[in-house]
This record gives structure tokens, C-alpha cells and sequence, in this order.
């Protein structure tokens, strides 16, 4: 199980975590509060200021899962992996001109989930429980993908085991997450980010400076990424059966409508995560958001380099059975086993605080949205907490035990329907905070056309896909040509047609549910 | 104006046939990809400018 560890990289992995062990047990006592109240230890009392959040919003959204996904598309195909940097481009005009208007709303009315505004702003039962659902369901995979992420640093560090054993680290790992989430609440995986962030940062800018001085400069690192990407496309055209493989240094024109559609689709569902959001409202202000708008960009000019590591991969002739691998044995071939270590911590804890983040907003959705209005209406404040908690570790179990008994690509498919799924909550939540024009039964009605469309068009017989052409063959109708021509991302086709839906039928019927708040409530009131 | 200075660095990203290119290179990496990063602090900067605007 040791015989292949790498004792000095290994080392140095245990080192950083174990600081953030010790963080994570002292972060409940970080800006003191009474941690029994579900206010104080799924939202941080909403007291983090511009920086803290910064951290915390950077640490959470930017996974590991990120840093070995993104370079691990470009690794294999090129040039399209690179969508997340528009991407990340669009998101901060949205959120700085929604996010406020939200934060505004919750903070005056003592929401802390998507789903508790839509019940404030709706009156609408279900609605509001679809909200809740769709929030957990999709936030379940994306967990266990941080997993995935923590075990590829942690068999590049030489860990070998069988059965069981095998999962042994990152069980021992996740134990010790869920036990101080459990105790120190959104101020643990607050605290750790401050580790993490830093580390990341430090790791990027060695392997930015480094890399390209071991291969050379990046004009060849490009040289010899091209040439792979030609022997790809001329291996597939050889192979039997033929493959037409998209590849590239630049989109190739069959990939241009899908890297724009996947870039806004992902975009559109980001801030409807239950994690995201969760980060966002434990913000002290409006104005401490404004300010994340501003400077969260900084994260996303790293995860451009990141998506580079790509390239660099293929220049160093680093060869992997699977594109994930990719960082990791580029990490090992540039590096000194010391400094390997700390890169792959970087990673691990890039895993732990999502993970973390992730389980406290599922466990705030599930708590007050779901157990409390269905289950336990009469639940005092005291035992919200003690549910919340318990809902962290279970879901966290959940993860762990989707890891051992399903393939990775179980957890890999999920999370693309995830976002599938997550996007179908924007018309509700974010037209919401402009409108109450639409009736909650027709929003209801528009998301579960939406998962259905969104599902469906994912669905082909050998495997999920994220994008379906323009034109359709729809059961009991038939074919369907929309004559645009172009192939797009399925969560934007899907939200376009539960926008349509929810519009139509509002004509009809007239909302009906109580509206607790008011215009004013939605102005981010800052001192001029 | 300020509405403006939020979407254009949006559209700009979007835009794909903007950008989809190898030429010409920024210190050997391909205009494709320097581009899109130069985006990055560009749109942040749009932000700043919008927010600035939005007070006065």
C-alpha cells in the first residue's frame, strides 16, 4: 500500500493538512456566537465582510474538481476547455446587478436559502419545495466530484491500496471535514480558504513561471500542443471505426455555438447553487458583494492558467490512461517532490472547502425547506440548528458512499445534469427579484417542463451529453427541424423553454399566493 | 452608460469569431488565448467604472 508513497511529498501533504484541521476545530470560535442557531452556523451570522468573503466565494467556486476538469478538457481536445473563461467573464456583470437586490431581500426578511424567498416572494408551497429539491439533488454529485478531484492528487502521491483500503484516505479525510463543519459551521470552511486561496495562488504562479522555462517558452509549449492535437484527429481517423475527433489550438466551427451556449447556460446556473448562494448572503453587505464583483475576476485570470497547465501537459509529453491525471503527473514531472506535495495540498483543500461550503447549504435548503414546512412545522430555532447538522454529515456520508459503490462516471453524469437542472430555478429566483408578474403554478409548471426538455436532450443511447443540435425528434410529435443549424447546450435550451412556459401560462392564471415583500425591500441601502 | 459598460465586456466574450484565432502571438501563446485573459481584468475594470458611474 506505501511501497510506491512518496515519503517527502507525502509529508508535506500531511503537514498543510493537518493546519487546517486544527483551523477548522479553532474557526468556531473566530467572530463567537452562539453556533446552536442555524443563522450563526449555516450563514456565519452574515459578518463576513468584503475580504473574508472574497476567500470564502473564491475558495468555494473555484473546486479542485475545476483545477483538474478544465485542464483535463484542453489536455484532450484543445481549445474548447477554455469556455470557462468567458464564462467567469459574464457572471460578475450579472451578480453585481442581481446579487445585491437578493442579499438586500434575505437580510431584511431573515431568509437564508433560494427557496426561502421564493416562499416569501410566491406564497407557493411547491414551488418552493421543487426550489429545495433541485438544490440538493444537484449539489449531491457535485460533492462527491470533490472527492474524485482529493483522490487523484492523493494516488499521484503514490498511494496504492486494494479493496476497501483503497478509499481509505479520502475517507479519513472526509470524516475529519464533516466532524469540524459539524462543530464550527460556514466559519470553518471560511477560515480554511484563507489557506487554500493562498496555496493555489502560489502553486499557479510557480508552475507559470517554471513550466514554460523547463519546456522551453510558450511558443513551443503551443508547437508541440498542436502537433499532438493533429496526431489525435489523424489516430481517430485511422481508428475502426472511424472517430471525427474536434481538437484544436482554435474552436473548430462545429464547436463555436456550443462553447457560447455552454459559457452562458453554465453561467446562468452558478449563483443557483445552494453553495454559491450560501457564500453570497453571509456577506456582511451589498456593498460586500459589489466588491466581489470586482475582484473575484482575479480567480478567474488563474483558472485561464490553470487551462494552460492543459497545453503545458502535452508539451511535456506527460502520457495518462485519463485526461484527470493529467495535472497531477505534470505536477511530478516539474517539480520537486517537496513542492509537489504542497501543489497537491492545494488541491486537496481546493476539495474540502467546496465540499464543506456544499454540504451547509444543502443542509440550510433541506432544514428549512423541506423538514420544517412538511415535516416538523412546529421546529423551534434550537432544533433547526441540530437538524442542519446532522443533514451536513449525512450528505457528506451520501458522497462518500456514491464514490464506493458507483463508478466515477455515475458522479460525472449527475453533475452534468446538475447544472441542467440548477438553471431551471433562475426564471423563479432571479426574475423574482425584479417581478412578481409571473404566478407561482406557472413558474411550477415551466421548471418541470424545463427538467424534462433538459433531461431528454441530454439523453442518447451510449451516453449523457451536455449539448443536443437545434432540431428534434419529440415523441408523439415527430421530427422537428428548428433550420438554425447549430448544436447548444441543453441547460440553455431547457431554461428557454420553462421561461416560455412560465410566460404563457401566467397569462392565464393570476398569482395567487401572498407577496411578504415590498419594492423597497429589494434597494441595496448604502451610505452614499 | 452604465448598463453599457456591464453588457459590451459580455458581449465581447461571447463573440467567439472575435477571437478565434492563433495570430498574433503574445510572447508564443496564441491570440485565442491571451485575449480571453486579458478579458478578464478588463471586464473587472468595466465593473469598477459602472459602480463608480452608478454613484455619482
Amino acid at each position: 500500500m506505501f511501497d510506491h508513497l512518496n515519503i517527502v511529498a507525502a509529508s508535506v501533504f500531511v503537514f498543510f493538512f493537518a493546519l487546517v484541521t486544527v483551523l477548522g476545530f479553532f474557526a468556531s470560535r473566530w467572530k463567537q456566537a452562539d453556533l446552536d442557531s442555524v443563522h450563526e452556523w449555516g450563514l456565519g451570522g452574515r459578518r463576513f465582510g468584503p475580504w473574508i468573503t472574497w476567500f470564502l466565494l473564491g475558495g468555494d467556486l473555484y473546486t479542485a474538481y475545476t483545477v483538474i476538469a478544465i485542464p483535463a478538457v484542453v489536455y484532450a481536445i484543445g481549445a474548447y476547455g477554455f469556455f470557462a473563461v468567458p464564462y467567469t467573464i459574464i457572471i460578475y456583470p450579472f451578480l453585481y446587478l442581481t446579487m445585491p437586490r437578493l442579499w438586500a431581500v434575505t437580510h431584511k426578511h431573515g431568509y437564508m436559502t433560494a427557496s426561502d424567498f421564493i416562499l416569501g416572494r410566491y406564497g407557493h408551497r411547491w414551488l418552493e419545495l421543487a426550489v429545495a429539491a433541485t438544490g440538493i439533488l444537484a449539489t449531491m454529485p457535485y460533492i462527491a466530484l470533490q472527492l474524485v478531484g482529493l483522490e487523484k492528487v492523493i494516488s499521484a502521491l503514490g498511494f496504492q491500496g486494494e479493496g476497501l483500503y483503497s478509499h481509505a484516505p479520502i475517507t479519513i479525510a472526509f470524516v475529519i471535514l464533516a466532524l469540524y463543519t459539524y462543530k464550527s459551521g460556514l466559519r470553518a470552511p471560511a477560515m480554511i480558504a484563507f489557506v487554500k486561496d493562498t496555496m493555489i495562488y502560489v502553486f499557479i504562479i510557480a508552475a507559470i513561471i517554471v513550466i514554460p522555462y523547463e519546456l522551453g517558452g510558450f511558443g513551443a509549449i503551443f508547437a508541440a500542443a498542436q502537433k499532438a492535437y493533429d496526431a489525435k484527429i489523424v489516430a481517430g481517423a485511422a481508428a475502426t471505426p472511424a472517430v471525427k475527433v474536434a481538437a484544436g489550438l482554435v474552436l473548430q466551427p462545429q464547436q463555436v455555438a456550443p462553447y457560447i451556449t455552454l459559457a452562458i447556460g453554465s453561467a446562468m446556473a452558478l449563483f443557483m447553487y445552494p453553495h454559491a448562494l450560501t457564500g453570497t448572503l453571509a456577506a456582511s453587505s451589498g456593498r460586500a458583494i459589489k466588491f466581489n464583483t470586482m475582484t473575484l475576476p482575479a480567480y478567474s485570470f488563474v483558472l485561464g492558467l490553470i487551462a494552460l497547465l492543459g497545453v503545458m501537459a502535452l508539451a511535456a509529453g506527460v502520457k495518462v490512461n485519463s485526461p484527470q491525471d493529467a495535472v497531477p503527473q505534470l505536477v511530478l514531472w516539474a517539480f520537486p517532490d517537496w513542492f509537489a506535495g504542497f501543489c497537491f495540498a492545494a488541491i486537496a483543500l481546493g476539495a474540502l472547502v467546496p465540499a464543506a461550503v456544499m454540504s451547509i447549504g444543502a443542509a440550510n435548503t433541506f432544514t428549512r425547506n423541506i423538514w420544517k414546512p412538511f415535516i416538523h412545522p412546529a421546529m423551534t430555532p434550537r432544533e433547526e440548528s441540530v437538524i442542519a447538522k446532522l443533514v451536513s454529515l449525512i450528505v457528506k456520508v451520501g458522497a462518500l458512499v456514491v464514490i464506493f459503490v458507483m463508478p466515477t462516471q455515475f458522479a460525472l453524469d449527475l453533475q452534468l445534469l446538475g447544472g441542467v437542472w440548477m438553471v431551471q430555478i433562475f426564471p423563479a429566483l432571479i426574475l423574482g427579484l425584479y417581478t412578481r408578474w409571473f404566478s407561482g403554478t406557472a413558474l411550477l409548471v415551466g421548471w418541470a417542463a424545463g427538467m424534462l426538455v433538459g433531461t431528454s436532450l441530454s439523453w442518447t443511447t451510449k451516453s449523457w451529453v451536455p449539448v443536443h443540435a437545434m432540431k428534434w425528434d419529440i415523441p408523439l410529435i415527430g421530427p422537428i427541424d428548428s433550420l438554425l443549424g447549430f448544436t447548444a447546450y441543453n441547460g440553455l435550451t431547457s431554461v428557454l423553454v420553462n421561461v416560455l412556459i412560465a410566460a404563457i401560462l401566467s397569462l392565464v392564471i393570476r398569482p395567487r399566493g401572498v407577496d411578504e415583500t415590498s419594492p423597497q425591500d429589494y434597494l441595496d441601502n448604502e451610505p452614499a | 452608460m452604465k448598463y453599457l459598460l456591464l453588457v459590451v465586456p459580455c458581449v465581447i466574450a461571447l463573440w467567439v469569431p472575435l477571437f478565434n484565432m492563433t495570430g498574433p502571438e503574445l510572447f508564443g501563446i496564441p491570440f485565442f488565448y491571451w485575449f480571453q485573459m486579458l478579458l478578464v481584468p478588463v471586464s473587472a475594470l468595466a465593473i469598477l467604472a459602472a459602480d463608480r458611474l452608478g454613484k455619482a
